[in-house]
């Protein structure tokens, strides 16, 4: 069969019935010469050629391919339903686009946050070299950081391990929300990455030598803004950093480095910039992560690593650099839980959304009976009705899918706006965009939408009898019980869903308000913090510490200064560490080990800072450096260690053979950067024992407002020393506050976003539950009209119809309660201060959607009761 | 009739030179003194089984009764195409008596 015919068919039809007609009107002559009537002729010429119809449909049948033209006539006939019943085809469609959209938006969040490839020559193949104490131990602590300049040549020398080891480093000045202005690359990077610029050329050999720098590669995003693209930029200078550089080259668009960060330009790293650069290793040809590992492992002892802790034995570990989670991207763990609930909430949502659609369907099949009962009689197999049933939920599917793509298109474009800090970095660099991968998952997702909606309705309709379908019963006896059932097993699924999504909802919006009610733990009223930081040319060590004593006697001598002192952090700098505590009884060893950060302070930073003390003492002047080491904790960490025990005397150390520190007092847990994180631990130490720690943060209780002693500071620290900066000089409350919208804003994001799906799912599931119930009102009209006829009340009514409600939504919310107990644990590392299981959140969702599922189901109640039983039973 | 046989009975008809499909049917049913019946209508799709094949070809002509009809000729692919399935034909035959008649000498 050639599609030349298949698709010239109508023609060959049209050609084979006349050559058909000239065959009859051929033999019709010769009975006639045979001396027949003209008509006996005739009727003698057909009877002696047999039936036209069946030759002709066995010819076009010969022409076409039988699935694709079935196929097209489903097609046609759905789009004619679909046309006449706009109001049904808008629903589903938009149900349906909602939740493939919501899916398709999360999946390109997801997509290019954990799949798309770096855009390097191998990417898997490059590592970054961290180093492990204690491997294996459960005291392995990993460090992670610049390699000295020695480091760095025996890895190079390692050439049964590397290809290349190239380093790098950025701008000492960056801070961690800033976006980066320039990166120095080693004059071989680009090589070890395998990039090239789009336009001029990446950096000679000669160029990482001090002197040679001066040149830079601009980023395309930087070239097209300042520079309008200029074709002709090579060779023209650009001030950075406060040098002059010669552009040599323009890098492509997708280039980032390091991952994850696309500064404005780079320039070349040269010993002078960094002499603690962070590093990037191309592993060998052939050789597996775990194989170099084993390799580095071996000569390990000959690499010179500053950073060798005295009590363990250290081994190196190389990191993809392409594991976001390890990269200098900031992607974390907790983002990608995220990420990943999202992915399953929008799921929950695609769920509620293709049991509606079911839903729709289901009621529409039930009054198409008729119909499919007039198809079977003339021969219509049970598979082809499924068939055209499935292909009007694919089209439906299709439609909504289409209608996603559109949806998510914008929403790729808007997203970024809306996204928090953390969010906005990584997307800044992952670009949200429609890869090919967000095409398949798409279209993976439209047909098991078009499956999971449309399977159980399509075989539901194809299943009514011929007799039954013919003689109409759907009017007396209401809606079929399978169907029925069919019903109510969707709406409970729906019910159940939302009410998964709705407890999610809730215990983030709980968890966000507690987040946000946290007070600091200690009086920040007239507290204010002064920072300082010095010129590189000023002395290290002790001077600094003698200025700063001296700028700390001046603040002190300030009429409305209560009083003054001077540590080498504050409560917003802690939280960042990564260092953990080990116990060294019994009861503190069985503790899961926390991680946290240390603070150096001063004997009167407790009293400063109204830290209440909880247990033990403060430090004083029996700390000194020579006597044991001690230190104060926080009463979050003592009940995590020493439950129900005082941990006063008991000791800890950083690591096994690190030396052991005595806990002498323990002080409220106050509010730090990372204080949504529960495994915190908040540790302080005399600044005696410090072993030269510099306490360079002024912190300063004032009699009244602290802004006029803020002004009055930085104008003694200009007389005291011209050079030096005032880094900050801002009140605590004001600290808190800029520290709690950070800390916040990614809560709050997940949370407003949890609260989105949510709102779809509980309005999706009450569209269900009113859609289902106004169909069966509709179906049981005479029957409602026979009840009152007998003498029923509307009271009586409105309760025979919404107890048709109770039932799904009661088994679903049940389901709903069970399954969240069990799926909001996923939650726990986005919740603070609030157990996933949380009773109270749970009850009051399940009541928020019993309100809402009687209020949808109200209306159609309402509806039952103003029938006239008359004109209902006139119908019959 | 044996399936597939039509084939090669109107291919073989066609060898004489172009006909119709009018000419085909009786030609088949006198060659065969009257024992092959050809339900005219059968013919038809044959003709466009064979025509789609490229065996034949056909053109629109008119009759020796001055009707327009549809005409058949044996395209060279066809006439290959009737040499191998005659002598497939003359095989089956010989194997057929063969079994039916297995002493005759």
């Amino acid at each position: 069969m050639g599609w030349s015919r298949f698709f010239r068919r109508r023609y060959w039809d049209e050609e084979r019935a006349r050559e058909i007609q000239s065959h009859i009107e051929l033999e019709t002559d010769e009975n006639i010469a045979r001396g027949m009537a003209p008509e006996e002729a005739r009727q003698a010429a057909h009877r002696k050629f047999g039936n036209v119809t069946f030759v002709r449909e066995e010819i076009y049948r010969m022409n076409t391919i039988g699935f694709i033209e079935s196929l097209w006539q489903d097609l046609r006939y759905t789009f004619r339903s679909l046309r006449r019943n706009r109001g049904f085809a808008a629903t589903a469609i938009i149900t349906l686009a909602l939740g493939i959209g919501a899916n398709t938006t999360v999946f390109s969040a997801l997509d290019a946050a954990m799949f798309r490839p770096l855009p390097y020559r191998d990417p898997s193949r490059l590592v970054t070299i961290a180093w492990v104490a204690a491997r294996g131990s459960a005291e392995q602590v990993t460090y992670l950081g610049g390699a000295s300049l020695q480091e760095m040549e025996n890895w190079r020398a390692q050439k049964q391990i590397f290809g290349g080891v190239e380093p790098f480093s950025l701008p000492p000045s960056t801070g961690v929300e800033e976006p980066v202005a320039m990166v120095y690359i080693s004059a071989g990077m680009l090589d070890l990455l395998g990039v090239q610029p789009r336009l001029g050329r990446g950096f000679l050999p000669e160029e990482g030598l001090p002197g040679r720098d001066q040149v830079a590669l601009l980023s395309d995003s930087y070239w097209v803004r300042e520079f309008d693209s200029d074709p002709a930029i090579l060779g023209k200078t650009i001030r950075l950093d406060s040098r002059v550089y010669t552009i040599v080259g323009v890098m492509p668009s997708d280039f980032q480095f390091p991952p994850g960060s696309k500064p404005n330009a780079w320039a070349p790293w040269t010993e002078k910039v960094e002499s603690n650069p962070s590093i990037v290793a191309r592993l060998r040809p052939g050789l597996s992560n775990e194989q170099a590992e084993l390799e580095a492992a071996l000569v390990s002892d000959r690499i010179h690593y500053s950073g060798r802790v005295p009590w363990a034995k250290m081994t190196p570990e190389f990191l993809p650099v392409s594991d976001r989670l390890n990269s200098w991207l900031g992607f974390n763990r907790n983002a990608r839980t995220a990420l990943l609930i999202m992915m399953g909430a929008v799921g929950f949502v695609l769920l509620i959304a293709c049991a509606n659609v079911a839903n729709l369907l289901l009621s529409r099949g039930a009054k198409l009976q008729r119909e499919v009962a007039i198809r079977s009689a003339i021969g219509a197999s049970r598979g082809r009705l499924v068939r055209h049933f499935l292909v009007e939920s694919m089209v439906l599917a299709a439609a909504g899918a289409l209608t996603a793509l559109l949806l998510t298109w914008w929403l790729t474009h808007a997203i970024p706006t809306l996204l928090p800090a953390d969010l906005r970095r990584l997307f800044a660099t992952y670009e949200l965009a429609l890869s090919k991968r967000v095409f398949a998952f798409t279209v993976v997702v439209t047909v098991l939408t078009c499956l999971l909606s449309g399977l159980i309705p399509a075989f539901r309709a194809a299943h009514g009898g011929v007799i039954g379908g013919l003689i109409g019963t759907g009017r007396t006896a209401g809606v079929p019980r399978a169907t029925r059932r069919l019903h109510i097993g969707l709406q409970s699924l729906q019910v159940g869903l939302a009410l998964i999504l709705l407890c999610g909802a809730g215990l983030m919006a709980n968890s966000f308000v507690r987040m946000t009610l946290t007070d600091s733990g200690f009086d920040t009223r007239n507290l204010c913090l002064v920072r300082v930081s010095l010129p590189q040319s000023f002395p290290k060590g002790p001077e600094r510490q003698a200025f700063y004593d001296q700028l700390l006697s001046i603040v002190k001598t300030l009429p409305a200064v209560q009083s003054a002192i001077l540590a080498a952090g504050t409560p917003t700098s802690l939280g960042f560490g990564t260092r953990r505590l080990f116990a060294e009884d019994a009861l503190g060893a069985g503790a899961e080990p926390w991680g946290g950060d240390l603070l150096f302070v001063g004997a009167d930073y407790f009293s400063t800072l109204r830290i209440p003390m909880v247990a033990g003492r403060s430090f004083g002047p029996e700390d000194r450096p020579s006597s044991p080491l001690v230190a104060v904790i926080d009463r979050r960490t003592a009940e995590h260690y020493w439950p129900g025990q005082s941990a006063l005397g008991r000791r800890f150390r950083a690591g096994s053979g690190a030396p052991w520190v005595t806990v002498v007092g323990v002080v409220a847990s106050v509010k730090t950067p990372s204080f949504t994180s529960p495994k915190g631990v908040q540790i302080y130490k005399p600044i005696s024992q410090g072993d030269g720690v510099v306490g360079s943060n002024l912190i300063i209780r004032t009699a009244g407002d602290p802004r006029p002693v803020l002004a009055e500071v930085r104008a003694r620290i200009a007389d005291l020393n011209p050079g030096a900066t005032v880094r900050t000089a801002a009140t605590f409350d004001e600290l808190y506050a800029t520290m709690d919208a950070e800390a916040a804003a990614t809560p709050r994001f997940y949370m407003i976003l949890m609260s989105i799906f949510a709102g779809v799912a509980l309005a999706t599931a009450a569209v269900g539950i009113y859609g289902v119930l106004s169909y069966s009102v509709a179906q049981r009209t005479s029957e409602i009209g026979v009840r009152m006829a007998l003498g029923a009340t509307a009271r009586d009514i409105r309760r025979l119809v919404m107890r048709a409600v109770l039932a799904p939504v009661c088994a679903g919310m049940i389901a709903g309660v069970i399954a969240s107990l069990w799926l909001t644990k996923l939650l726990r590392s986005l919740l603070y201060q609030i157990t996933p299981h949380d009773p109270l959140t749970i009850v009051s969702m399940a009541a928020f959607l019993l309100v809402v599922s009687l209020a949808a189901s109200y209306l159609p109640s309402r509806r039952a009761t103003r029938i006239d039983p008359m004109s209902a039973l006139r119908v019959e | 009739m044996l399936q597939g046989t039509l084939d090669l009975l109107v291919l073989q008809t066609l060898v004489m030179g172009p006909a119709h499909g009018h000419t085909i049917a009786h030609a088949i049913e006198h060659r065969s003194e009257n024992v092959l019946q050809v339900e005219h209508g059968s013919l038809y799709p044959a003709l466009h089984r064979l025509e789609d094949r490229r065996w034949i070809a056909s053109f629109w002509g008119t009759s020796e009764n001055n009707r327009k009809a549809r005409y058949y000729r044996l395209t060279p692919a066809g006439r290959k195409q009737l040499t191998e399935q005659i002598g497939r034909w003359d095989q089956l035959v010989r194997a057929i008596s063969r079994i039916i008649r297995p002493a005759t000498e």
